[in-house]
């Protein structure tokens, strides 16, 4: 009696257990927290490396156009000699700009800033820049450095806020407040619940107004997803700038020169 | 060797490599990853210019109206070589207009490329030829080298001499004198060893007498006495005279690092001073001589600001002084150059802050120039308006001979091919300051550019 009453205590018990746990894991199936939300979003694969044409257009508030096209080539050291990842960019035209690079290395630990150079063809130099411009817009478009996906998941306090369709995605809308001052007071991300895709970005100013939207289309290439078109409007200046992703290539083994000083200042092409 | 002579096997020897492609070069050269081969991707750009530069100060009137034209085309030939051709051409109506306030000297080589002594060598600017190996680059040919970190100011950036027609105002990109060289870099990770060698010696260009921007602040004053200046010769151009460099730069610990070693002529002339005391005779004769010296720089990044520095240690500079006793007036002084600043960065402009001191090493109290020549400078350049607008000013002061230099301008983006640019040049200072020699230039200007 006494064990068969043990024996029914015991299962018990472990019912009760696994119940929980069941019913923990329904609960962040359900609904996960907004950091986990962004580490996703953080651990998409981008493949070991990725090269890509980019055309910017840059449109003012009369809708007149500026138009850059560049190459990038990118480079995931994944923690290898303290690096996170390599990138570099060179600008074929228009000529007033062509032949400008800019070549950044980022390092795995959050505290160390990244190594960055800029070579200007009018100087026949190349020069070191100040690594604290993650908040500088990038050669007059409406993006900034961090815009571009230099922001570490670690920057900022996550929230989740609620869950919504946009554009007929279903999609988890996170806040992030960055926890050291920045140009943003908070960022609202919509991400695609299935893919952890990132929709569309609301960046808000000091103020806490609205500054600038992010929309975003995305593109399959060889199984990774990579920015197919990036849109964002500044409601303040009512300027915009379109990002358009062509010719992108992954893991074609970029070896480690591409991203030096060197190739910096010789330019690189894109066949 | 006859220089001219030089000249033409050297353009020979690089016309000849442009006709042989794929001549055996034929390692990968991996940082070209995804090129495309031979001239499929041929390229021509460059830009018209005026500068037209209007006097402020007595006799006011347009001081420069200057077009300017250069083309530049670069092309790959095989997957190993590659080639880089600069032309420009430039034409200044106020010579033409003001004709007799200038000499035919400085009318010809102010007032046109085509009218300077030599024009096919003023016109053809650049013209190289890239050979790329798997961890070595050779450039060949007519070129600038551009080393330092100093903005506005050279320390060791004197690979090329400068041309001074314009003083110190042109960019200088375009006051950079590019030589005949040969460069050849080895590349080991992080590390680039450079080595130069310069067959051909070319001074600097200072301006001609009875120009706008000819110096006067070093002038020699002997009153009483018939001075004769002779011009200056070159060095023959022989193996012996040619002009060496090595660099070695990188990246250690994440700081810029940078040492090298130049075995060079000084490009200015030094003036031989002998006096006949029998004809109260001054006779000046100019010669070059030889200066090597020894550079090191460095730059790093940490939050918002970008420390820079830069040295150079020469050895026995040519000095003028007062002292009767010195051999034609001159006496051999080491003198060390350096530059400490740093740049800071905001969200739309960047402000660089430059403290530069020259030391005469082992100073003698007859030596004409200072002992210490200090500048300090202020660049603040800003962008608005997504970098369609930008505003900038150059400020040097040198608290040595209280001579400054203020350089506002503003330039517009009218589209992506057209820039317009407004600006003043404002020189301030004691007549025998090197600022101050031209307080009476100063000048206000309007550019217009069209790149392509």
């Amino acid at each position: 009696m006494f064990t068969h009453i043990r024996k029914s205590i015991v299962t018990l018990a472990v019912l009760m257990g696994l119940s929980t746990s069941l019913i923990c894991l329904n609960a962040f199936a359900a609904s996960p927290t907004g950091l986990d939300i962004m580490n996703r979003v953080d651990q998409l694969d981008d493949g070991n490396d990725q090269s890509s044409k980019a055309i910017y257009t840059l449109i003012n508030r009369n809708n007149k156009q500026r138009i850059r096209h560049t190459v990038r080539f990118w480079k995931d050291y994944d923690g290898k000699k303290g690096f996170d990842s390599k990138m570099i960019t060179f600008f074929e035209s228009p000529a007033l700009v062509k032949g400008t690079g800019f070549l950044s290395w980022s390092y795995e630990d959050d505290e160390t800033d990244d190594d960055q150079w800029l070579y200007l063809p009018a100087l026949k130099k190349e020069r070191r820049i100040a690594a604290s411009g993650k908040d500088n817009y990038f050669m007059g478009s409406d993006f900034t450095y961090d815009d571009m996906g230099d922001r570490k998941v670690d920057e900022d306090a996550h929230k989740l806020v609620k869950s919504e369709i946009y554009n007929g995605v279903d999609c988890y809308v996170v806040e992030s407040t960055p926890k050291k001052k920045g140009m943003y007071s908070r960022r609202q991300t919509w991400v695609e619940k299935t893919k952890w895709l990132i929709q569309k970005v609301n960046y808000y100013d000091r103020k806490g107004r609205l500054l600038k939207t992010l929309n975003m289309q995305w593109q399959n290439v060889k199984g990774l997803w990579t920015w197919k078109r990036g849109e964002m409007r500044n409601h303040l200046t009512k300027h915009a700038t379109l990002i358009d992703i062509t010719a992108v290539r992954v893991n074609t083994g970029l070896k480690d020169r591409m991203f030096s000083v060197r190739t910096l200042k010789r330019g690189a092409k894109f066949k | 060797m006859n220089n001219k002579l030089f000249r033409s096997v050297l353009f020979f020897l690089c016309i000849t490599m442009l006709m042989l492609p794929g001549t055996g070069f034929t390692q990968s050269a991996d940082n070209r990853e995804g090129e495309e081969s031979l001239l499929s991707d041929l390229s021509i750009n460059g830009y018209f210019e005026n500068q037209s530069a209007y006097r402020v100060q007595d006799p006011n009137r347009f001081s420069q109206f200057r077009n300017r034209l250069q083309v530049e085309t670069k092309g790959t030939v095989s997957e190993s070589l590659e080639y880089f051709i600069q032309l420009r051409g430039f034409a200044d109506a106020m010579y033409g207009y003001y004709e007799e306030e200038y000499p035919e000297t400085v009318r010809d080589q102010y007032g046109s490329s085509l009218s300077a002594d030599n024009p096919l060598d003023e016109v053809g600017r650049e013209f190289y030829i890239d050979i790329l190996l798997d961890e070595t680059e050779i450039r060949l040919g007519k070129q600038q080298v551009v080393w330092g970190e100093a903005i506005g100011l050279r320390i060791t950036d004197v690979v090329n001499p400068q041309d001074y027609r314009d003083f110190i105002l042109d960019d200088f990109i375009d006051s950079r004198i590019p030589t005949w060289m040969v460069k050849v870099n080895y590349f080991i990770d992080d590390w680039n060893l450079e080595f130069l060698w310069i067959p051909i010696f070319e001074p600097d260009r200072a301006a001609l007498p009875g120009s706008d921007w000819v110096w006067t602040f070093n002038a020699i004053d002997a009153p009483g006495t018939t001075i004769r200046v002779f011009d200056p010769e070159k060095p023959e151009t022989e193996l012996a005279n040619s002009e060496a460099g090595i660099r070695l730069s990188g990246l250690a610990g994440g700081w810029n690092l940078t040492a090298s070693y130049l075995y060079v002529w000084d490009d200015a002339a030094t003036r031989h001073v002998t006096f006949n005391p029998m004809t109260s005779t001054l006779d000046v004769t100019q010669q070059y001589h030889r200066l090597p010296l020894w550079g090191f720089t460095f730059a790093n990044a940490f939050g918002s600001f970008v420390p820079r520095g830069e040295f150079s240690y020469a050895q026995g500079k040519q000095y003028s002084t007062a002292d009767t006793s010195a051999e034609e007036g001159l006496v051999q002084k080491d003198y060390f150059h350096y530059m400490l600043g740093t740049d800071y960065s905001l969200s739309n402009a960047t402000l660089t802050l430059q403290w530069v001191q020259k030391i005469i090493m082992d100073y003698d109290e007859g030596i004409y120039e200072p002992e210490f020549q200090t500048n300090y400078s202020l660049w603040i350049q800003a962008n608005f308006v997504n970098e369609t607008l930008k505003p900038e000013l150059l400020a040097i002061f040198s608290p040595s001979d209280e001579g400054w230099l203020v350089r506002p301008k503003v330039a517009y983006n009218v589209t992506d091919a057209v820039t317009v640019t407004a600006g003043a040049d404002i020189l301030s200072g004691p007549a025998r300051s090197f600022f101050g020699q031209f307080e009476e230039n100063d000048r206000v200007y309007a550019k217009f550019r069209y790149s392509f």
